[in-house]
């Protein structure tokens, strides 16, 4: 087996020569800081190839020289253990022809080891293969010229196999020079050795040799290619508006706004469809079982709980579709730089705009992405409060009781409710985190903001089959959790929702759907809500939703699916009855008024929004942050500020 | 007070003479190709001081925190 290490550039596409050749779908991304970890996989052509090659893709880095831990791991891959590899191969940017050829020249002055350059980004060929000729013969390289959005990996995993091939002639009489490195970077390379790795060296003799190989990139450059203009010219107007103060800040908050509009309007339909194909398929096993705890397990436990989450798989999708087209384009960039200044403001830096971006699907990975801020303290900010994000975990929640408790309503022609109900509880998580990561910059994460460059990579017209393809991926992952998790814990709700078999002169001389309601109350789910209702109260919960929300400590999707559990056993004999309904029609015993009402649903609302309901991620914490104070103490803030919003939202609305 | 890169009007053509402060804001300058002598053109400004973007040579663009605009030492080109 042969490792092949991808080094480039933040952005300079590493991450999609990585998807191409591997067929995996790494994320990819136009923003600098998504690859934070590497990541090592097989080529596809290892299949019909005797020869076995792995590709590694390494954090981006803008040269050899650290300021940040993730910096540091190319710096360390490329120097320790120089036999755990094979060849270097510099994802070379077309966009940032200049620079990234500096870095290339960098690591070629290290190192005895093969190396192959990869022009990536030419997109509309104006890296010619005469180009690709004069470049290999300065450089004394292989070249390749590819797009790596647009070509498929043929010629690529060709190229490098060809490359591996050829036997690496190394004149070992030739003493390679250490890297110099000054005394602050040397934190970020804790596993490099002195004067084995490299040597120390005043700061003014690393800068002069950055400059040298800037110098000498530049130079290359000059003797064989220019640029078209066409594209930055293109740039250049888009960002005149896209990047201007008034203009700028307004589409940024129409596409925002477009962005959750679009998730209810365009889901809708297809969310109904689902939901009805759920429930006629329940009708349809019903038929061919005969009563009993089988089928009820089946159609109660099994359909009803991974049903109930199944349906929101439309949302997902559409959401992960439209913020990769954003990715893909280069916009990301730009809200990055219009957000910068409101991340400043709470103490952060910009490089936490990702992370909180990437928060809105899911925390581990936007926790795992805030290794790329330089800054302990303003990394360790941003992760705590990361979590209030809206992930999507919450969107099911959000979308059962917005659906069914807000009333559509259209405000000035074009405002939905139910939509600003959801931009709202968006709004709330996000602001909150940052009030909260502000509150931990001034008292536990004091310091010094770190310093800000954020590159614009050129517009590019987004691939829509990218896209579709990374909500396909992300569809399937949810599929995955609801088809393995959730089915598994649906089954254990619908257990402990079951059983024990209550006393039968309880259920003597009653109606059958009274049976199943005393059934529940008796089971043992239904005694632990009951023993942990006095805590509800105060945010307006009854035993039932604190067995939803004791089950959603697992994972907030499965309150979902458990009041989906919950309530069919409660109502089995009604034909078809969606959840909402279920919900609506839900009576309490004490009062003879609706279970759920508006105070309720915005309880259950903004307990949602800031609690911590995710053991994944408090797993996560700990691998991240090395130490279990950290996920612990996530969890108590977190839990006492969703139990404090809850009760709260209640008081004030019954 | 020094001419920087933050006092400089959006559309301004300047080019760039040194740099100021700590060691660590001129790795990065000079590792993103952003070399003394160069021309840098002010795209835009955000917001209260937010970052400026930024076109350099002929197809790069990116934004600079003001703070780290202030650090760039320019003057008015061909001056």
């Amino acid at each position: 087996m042969e490792n092949i290490l991808l080094v480039g550039f933040p952005n300079s596409g590493k991450s999609t020569i990585y998807n191409l050749l591997t067929g995996q779908l790494r994320k990819v991304s136009n923003y600098s800081g998504v690859t934070v970890d590497s990541a090592q996989a097989a080529l596809i052509s290892n299949t019909i190839n005797a020869k076995k090659l792995h590709v590694v893709d390494l954090p981006g880095v803008y040269n050899l020289i650290p300021t940040s831990i993730d910096e540091g791991v190319t710096t360390t891959s490329l120097l320790k253990d120089t036999s755990k590899y094979h060849t270097i191969a510099m994802v070379i940017d077309l966009d940032r022809f200049e620079a990234s050829l500096s870095l290339l020249l960098a690591v070629k002055e290290l190192t005895h080891k093969k190396m192959v350059a990869i022009i990536n980004k030419n997109d509309h060929d104006l890296f010619t293969p005469d180009h690709v000729k004069k470049l290999e013969a300065k450089i004394g390289i292989p070249v390749i010229s590819i797009s790596a959005l647009h070509d498929n990996e043929k010629d690529l995993d060709k190229f490098l196999r060809v490359h591996s091939d050829v036997p690496h002639m190394v004149d070992t009489t030739i003493v390679k020079p250490k890297m110099k490195l000054h005394t602050e970077s040397r934190q970020y390379i804790p596993d490099l050795l002195l004067d084995e790795h490299f040597h120390e060296a005043p700061s003014d003799e690393v800068i002069q040799h950055m400059k040298n190989h800037q110098a000498e990139a530049r130079g290359i450059i000059h003797d064989i290619y220019s640029h078209s203009t066409a594209k930055t010219k293109m740039t250049e107007k888009i960002d005149s508006i896209v990047l201007h103060k008034v203009w700028g800040t307004i589409i940024f908050l129409a596409i925002f706004y477009f962005i959750f509009h679009s998730i209810y309007t365009w889901a809708g339909p297809i969310m109904d469809w689902s939901e009805g194909l759920v429930a006629s398929l329940g009708e349809f096993i019903s038929q061919y079982m005969s009563d009993g705890f089988l089928k009820s397990l089946v159609i109660d436990g099994v359909i009803a709980g991974v049903g109930g989450v199944i349906v929101f798989l439309p949302q997902i999708m559409i959401l992960f579709f439209l913020l990769s087209i954003l990715e893909q384009s280069g916009y990301i960039s730009r809200a990055a730089v219009l957000t910068d200044k409101v991340m400043s403001t709470f103490g952060l830096n910009g490089k936490a705009f990702l992370p909180y971006m990437s928060g809105f699907a899911c925390s581990i990975p936007a926790i795992m992405a805030a290794r790329s801020i330089p800054n302990h303290r303003e990394r360790a900010a941003t992760i705590m409060t990361i979590p209030m994000i809206t992930c999507s975990a919450r969107l099911p929640v959000y979308v059962l009781l917005i659906g069914t408790f807000i009333p559509s309503r259209t405000y000035l022609g074009f405002l939905n409710s139910q939509a600003l109900a959801f931009f709202f509880l968006y709004f709330l998580g996000s602001f909150t985190a940052l009030l909260v990561a502000k509150l931990f910059r001034l008292t536990i994460y004091k310091g010094e903001s770190s310093n800000f460059i954020i590159d614009l990579p050129h517009y590019e017209k987004p691939s829509l089959l990218f896209a579709g393809k990374q909500s396909l991926k992300r569809g399937q992952v949810f599929l995955k959790k609801a088809g393995t998790i959730i089915l598994g814990l649906s089954i254990i709700i619908w257990f402990l929702s079951t059983f024990p078999n209550p006393k039968p002169e309880l259920i003597a001389n009653q109606a059958p759907e009274q049976i199943s309601a005393i059934r529940l109350e008796n089971s043992y789910l239904g005694q632990t809500g009951k023993f942990i209702e006095p805590v509800l109260r105060p945010m307006g919960m009854n035993w039932k939703m604190g067995v939803g929300v004791l089950v959603a400590f697992g994972a907030r999707e499965l309150f979902v699916s458990t009041l989906g559990t919950v309530y069919a056993l409660g109502d089995v004999d009604e034909e078809s009855a969606s959840l909402h309904e279920r919900l609506m029609a839900e009576i309490d015993p004490a009062t003879g008024q609706p279970a759920f009402n508006i105070a309720v649903a915005w309880s259950i609302l903004i307990f949602f929004v800031f609690s911590l309901q995710c053991i994944s991620t408090l797993a996560i914490l700990r691998r991240e942050m090395g130490s279990w104070k950290y996920p612990l103490f996530m969890f108590a803030y977190m839990g006492a500020l969703g139990y404090g919003g809850a009760t709260l939202a209640y008081q004030l609305l019954k | 007070m020094s001419y920087t890169l933050a006092d400089v009007e959006p559309g301004s053509i300047v080019e760039i003479i040194g740099y100021e402060g700590e060691s660590q804001y001129e790795f990065k300058f000079i590792s993103l190709g952003i070399l003394p002598g160069d021309l840098v053109t002010v795209q835009s400004k955000s917001f209260f001081g937010g970052p400026i973007s930024i076109k350099h040579g002929e197809w790069n663009f990116f934004a600079l925190r003001y703070n780290y605009a202030k650090k760039i030492l320019v003057k008015k080109a061909g001056a």
